[in-house]
């Protein structure tokens, strides 16, 4: 096989996926920066630590997974170079920041190294984001020394688990800024859709009502929220209703997509529903969307749904495998 | 929306990619195949042509030689039905041409010869077992298997997923069974039915084989099914903890009765379809031999740190008509591996057939303390304790279901 990468660049997470014999092998940093004010000093302390950073005019910036926790240290604001799966455009050095992180998760590519790189499905409205999000990022991989193609997410999950039924299904990646899925048959993509209600929207939402702050609400998430249970406390009745609320929007959007779309394949068989994504790995997703598949109005039906084996990889497993296609 | 003409070019090459193994080269050969067919009769014809073509000849690739010719035989099935058309044609002719009795004999004989249908039947038994089609909710193989999927089991909740499985453990269901005689008929429907639901409901095995000898798949293999709990497997290298993670569950629709030889009453239906599923389960999943055992071999007690918690099969699993080397002649792994002990009620419960599988293990651990100059209650101290270390590293590492 020849040398190929499969890189999921997600809002909260940036996940290389590299073929390990016949396996893969998978690395990934927080898709998150902190600035510092620069000085001899602090730069020498970093050093010493085998922290990250780069120097960006009079700034220090200290990206990747050390980023949360000098943001927790200093409680300083732990930015983002993305938001709702797009280059955040109120961040000027967010193209650098994504490159920082590529380099130190991927390396020097190989001579022609192949990667492809997942991008979200545009929400209605926002295609011209995607045109430039596509564009740069191209570009960044471009200039490595790769040759960069993409894949969409929701396409990318399809092609990481659904080979039992010949990369017929949807798969939905559940993320941090927004939820991309597609109904894809024999590998071919039919609708893609997405929803910017993710996981950073339930977090914020969930903080908002509950005057908690959103690293808090995060952690509880993260930690000990299980979405079977009755809510025991505010928290977690809020986390009910926002996850819901995010489930509910994820399929409405597929039933919207499906009833718009015209070429929709005459399937003469259920098609299975894979979810991946760190905002699927929360125990009781699963029977939550699988209540909502039951009530939408879909042309398809649907014979499976599951949760994929490595959701926090699979949009990054995918993209390989579009990788070494060529 | 496409045509029906479209959805049976595409049903074949969906049909054709389940030959297909291996995911990437599978993904190549959907894509390529699957581009948009043209709509003009003629351009449509020709993209179906290179798509079948470009079918054969991946799957050929992944065949072996037998198998491509069976495929071979199929993709010119079409000319060869008009071949024999044309061919009982001319034989129902000649006698009107006045063609003599002795040049009819010498016509062509368009049956198999007995040579011929036993080397054919010899190739099946060994060769690789594919998907030939899905009709409704059945699912038949090469090898003549039958699936049936009506009774699959839909998750309550996140189910932990098996990556790719390693081995089989056959069970048997140890449920109430009626005579199988035709004035139970309804007795034995209602137990069926009854016992299928409460293994769909609770997951149990991955498929079931009733006492008519078909198999039902309950839970899809990729995911996990509660059949073999607390349980140890050794095959040479290989150390397996915990089974439900990587073995595939199989259960027979018997009881085991240790008192009795052999002491799971099997119909002649369940035993072939079970050698069926076999065949088709290794085959699928690449399972080696020494990873299919039975139940009654691989379940241990590890408060108690003792062998046999469950004794299905009661040591009489029939190993030589499945067609695998007999464990029950070897050592117990879970013995000679982690120490585990026994009681005189798994002697029992085991009718007594386990006893040479316990002394090879036992004599295989005083071999391995007197090397290592240990007392051999040490010496099991120690395996004991590697064992709890590898039930909660394999604890923690297992995923979230």
């Amino acid at each position: 096989m020849s040398p190929a990468k499969g890189l999921d660049i997600g809002t909260s997470r940036i996940v290389v996926a590299e073929p390990n014999g016949s396996h893969y092998h998978y690395k990934a940093q927080l898709n998150a920066f902190v600035s510092l004010p620069g000085s001899r000093l602090t730069e020498s302390g970093l050093h010493k630590e085998g922290i990250p950073f780069k120097v960006m005019g009079s700034e220090l910036v200290v990206y990747g997974d050390k980023a949360d926790r000098l943001a927790r240290v200093f409680c300083g604001e732990l930015r983002r170079p993305m938001q709702k799966g797009m280059l955040n455009p109120a961040e000027s050095q967010s193209l650098e920041v994504i490159e920082q992180i590529v380099v130190s998760l991927c390396g020097q590519p190989k001579d022609g190294e192949r990667i492809c790189f997942s991008v979200p499905t545009p929400h209605p409205g926002a295609e011209g984001n995607l045109t430039y999000h596509q564009a740069a990022l191209s570009g960044l991989l471009e200039h490595l020394g790769f040759r960069p193609k993409c894949v969409g997410e929701g396409l990318a999950v399809v092609l990481a688990e659904l080979d039992a039924s010949n990369y017929t299904g949807v798969g939905i990646s559940f993320g941090g800024g927004m939820c991309n899925g597609c109904l894809a048959y024999l590998g071919a993509p039919v609708v893609s859709f997405s929803t910017t209600k993710a996981g950073d929207y339930v977090d914020r939402c969930v903080a908002r009502v509950t005057g908690e702050p959103v690293n808090t609400v995060r952690q509880f998430k993260e930690e000990s929220f299980n979405l079977n249970g009755r809510g025991a406390n505010v928290l977690e009745q809020a986390l009910s209703i926002y996850y819901g609320d995010a489930i509910d929007a994820a399929v409405n959007s597929l039933e919207r997509a499906l009833s718009e779309t015209r070429n929709v394949p005459k399937l003469d068989k259920p098609v299975p529903v894979l979810a991946g994504g760190g905002t699927a790995k929360v125990p009781g997703f699963l029977p939550r969307l699988e209540a909502a598949l039951g009530r939408a109005r879909l042309p398809i039906s649907i014979s499976t749904v599951r949760l994929a084996a490595d959701p926090l990889n699979t949009t990054a497993k995918g993209a390989l495998r579009a990788a070494v296609l060529e | 929306m496409r045509t029906d003409h479209q959805s049976t070019d595409w049903e074949l090459i969906d049909r054709y990619g389940s030959l297909v193994e291996d995911p990437v080269e599978k993904l190549k050969f959907v894509q390529r195949c699957g581009r948009t067919l043209p709509t003009a009769r003629w351009r449509r014809r020709a993209v179906t042509l290179e798509s079948l073509w470009l079918a054969s000849r991946r799957a050929a690739k992944e065949l072996p030689a037998r198998d491509a010719v069976l495929l071979w035989t199929f993709r010119h099935r079409q000319a060869m039905r008009r071949l024999s058309s044309a061919a009982v044609v001319c034989l129902l002719l000649l006698p009107l041409r006045g063609v003599s009795a002795a040049a009819k004999r010498r016509g062509p004989n368009l049956r198999p010869s007995p040579e011929a249908a036993l080397s054919f039947d010899a190739a099946a038994g060994s060769s690789r077992v594919w998907l030939v089609e899905t009709i409704g909710h059945t699912e038949l193989y090469s090898n003549g298997l039958r699936v049936g999927n009506d009774l699959r089991s839909r998750p309550a909740g996140t189910v932990a997923p098996i990556e790719r499985p390693v081995g089989i453990v056959f069970h048997t269901t140890e449920s109430d069974l009626a005579p199988l005689e035709p004035d139970h008929r309804e007795q034995l429907r209602r137990r069926g039915r009854d016992l299928l639901e409460y293994v769909r409901r609770h997951r149990l095995y991955h498929f079931v084989v009733d006492r008519f000898g078909r198999a039902w798949r309950i839970v899809p293999e990729n995911e996990v099914a509660h059949h073999a709990g607390h349980s140890v497997w050794v095959f040479g290298d290989q150390v397996h903890v915990d089974l439900n993670g990587s073995f595939l569950g199989v259960a027979l629709e018997a009881q085991s009765r240790p008192e009795r030889t052999p002491p799971a009453d099997l119909t002649a239906a369940q035993l072939h379809t079970g050698r069926l599923l076999l065949e088709m389960l290794r085959s699928r999943w690449g399972i080696a031999e020494g990873n299919c055992t039975s139940h009654d071999l691989v379940s241990v007690n590890p408060d108690r740190m003792l062998v046999g918690h469950h004794t299905d099969w009661a040591g009489g699993f029939p190993y030589r008509e499945m067609g695998l080397a007999n464990p029950y002649a070897q050592a117990l792994g879970s013995i000679a591996r982690f120490g585990f002990g026994y009681d005189e009620a798994f002697l029992e419960a085991t009718g007594g057939r386990l006893e040479q599988a316990i002394r090879l293990a036992e004599a295989a651990l005083e071999q391995q303390a007197g090397e290592r100059g240990l007392s051999t209650r040490r010496h099991r101290r120690q395996l004991q304790e590697q064992y709890r270390r590898l039930k909660r590293s394999a604890a923690a590492a297992r995923p979230e279901a």
